[in-house]
């Protein structure tokens, strides 16, 4: 779908007053960013499949606190925020997990492993596991969200400076780190 | 601004020098490339299907529930204008209940003079005290008329008997 002609505050005006068709469009714009922005933080398509999900679910239920401005930002930060709600309920399970919990997660691990499409997005995929969390995600939402710095600061409520440090970072090691893979 | 609106350099130079500025542009572009080249992978159409499904039925459920949230006002907006209504008539127009601050005897029996007719009840004892009124009017009568004749008598006795006297009888 072509994000030009799309007319997006009508789109949303549809999607507030209940549209299937509206949602639908939606849906076509922002699920391939979305799951990508999801895949690169956890790795794992099914995690990104639930989160997706979850994401648009919750997109019916709150559309109507939307009251304009930047949807681009206010997607993202729905999309990270339920991001986060998944890695504390990760570690809680973590902490609760038992010694066959434990069996099962090596399992996960591997179909993980599986799902890579091909060897250089599974080296980046793990590249970028090497990065911290913070730093993963703003690289993740800027690249995936088409967003300035100045909104990705805005949304994450950090300092523009801050922001651009930290992507500076995360993004010259990454680049680094491949570089290395390339020439070793 | 967008970010392919935005001036990375130029942003950069506010937090450091020019050639800082510059090699921390060509270190983001690079990564961004690197992420360009190896895609993530894309939803499953299966997935988006079921997405759209997922939404369709949330948006039923949701229009389920205003549609029950609407019908409970108009429930609630018609009470209260009942209420409203009914309150609203008893203030303005005022009826005495029967029995508390109501009129002991209807008007025409106040307006009337004749107990008999008032009330039925009453009629037996209000003839039978118009007789013994009537008994006692006769009896009145009579005692005056005999009264009268009695005193006349011995007046006349009297006068006999002093013209009498005077004789030497």
């Amino acid at each position: 779908m072509n994000e030009k002609n799309i007319d997006l505050p009508q789109l949303i005006a549809g999607c507030k007053q209940g549209d299937v068709d509206s949602y639908n469009e939606l849906v076509d714009l922002y699920a391939k960013k979305l799951y990508g922005f999801f895949y690169r933080l956890s790795g794992n398509r099914a995690v990104s499949n639930d989160l997706l999900s979850e994401l648009f679910v919750k997109l019916v239920e709150r559309i109507d606190k939307f009251r304009g401005g930047n949807f681009n930002g206010w997607i993202f930060r729905v999309a990270s925020n339920l991001w986060h709600d998944w890695l504390r309920a990760k570690q809680r399970d973590v902490k609760a997990m038992d010694a066959r919990a434990e069996q099962l997660r090596e399992k996960q691990q591997l179909d993980e492993q599986k799902d890579s499409d091909d060897e250089a997005s599974e080296l980046l995929d793990k590249q970028l596991k090497r990065l911290d969390d913070d730093t993963r995600e703003l690289i993740m939402m800027r690249y995936y969200s088409d967003m300035s710095f100045k909104e990705i600061a805005e949304v994450r409520g950090e300092p523009l400076g801050t922001v651009l440090s930290k992507v500076h970072r995360g993004m010259k090691k990454l680049r680094e780190m491949m570089e290395q893979y390339d020439h070793g | 601004m967008d970010k392919k609106n935005e001036k990375l350099e130029e942003l950069l130079g506010r937090f450091m020098n020019d050639e800082q500025a510059h090699e921390a542009a060509e270190d983001m572009l690079a990564a961004e490339q690197l992420l360009r080249k190896n895609q993530a992978p894309e939803p499953d159409s299966k997935l988006l299907n079921l997405i759209k499904e997922q939404i369709a039925e949330e948006l039923h459920v949701q229009h389920r529930h205003r549609s029950a949230v609407r019908a409970l006002k108009v429930l609630a907006a018609a009470a209260a204008i009942i209420i409203a209504a009914t309150i609203g008539y008893q203030v303005f127009n005022p009826q005495i209940e029967p029995g508390r601050n109501g009129i002991i005897m209807a008007s025409s029996v106040w307006e009337s003079d004749d107990l008999s007719i008032d009330d039925p009840q009453l009629s037996p004892i209000v003839a039978q005290v118009e007789e013994v009124e009537g008994g006692m009017g006769d009896t009145d009568e009579d005692f005056v008329q005999n009264d009268v004749s009695g005193v006349d008598e011995l007046e006349m006795e009297l006068l006999a008997v002093n013209e009498d006297f005077w004789k030497g009888y």
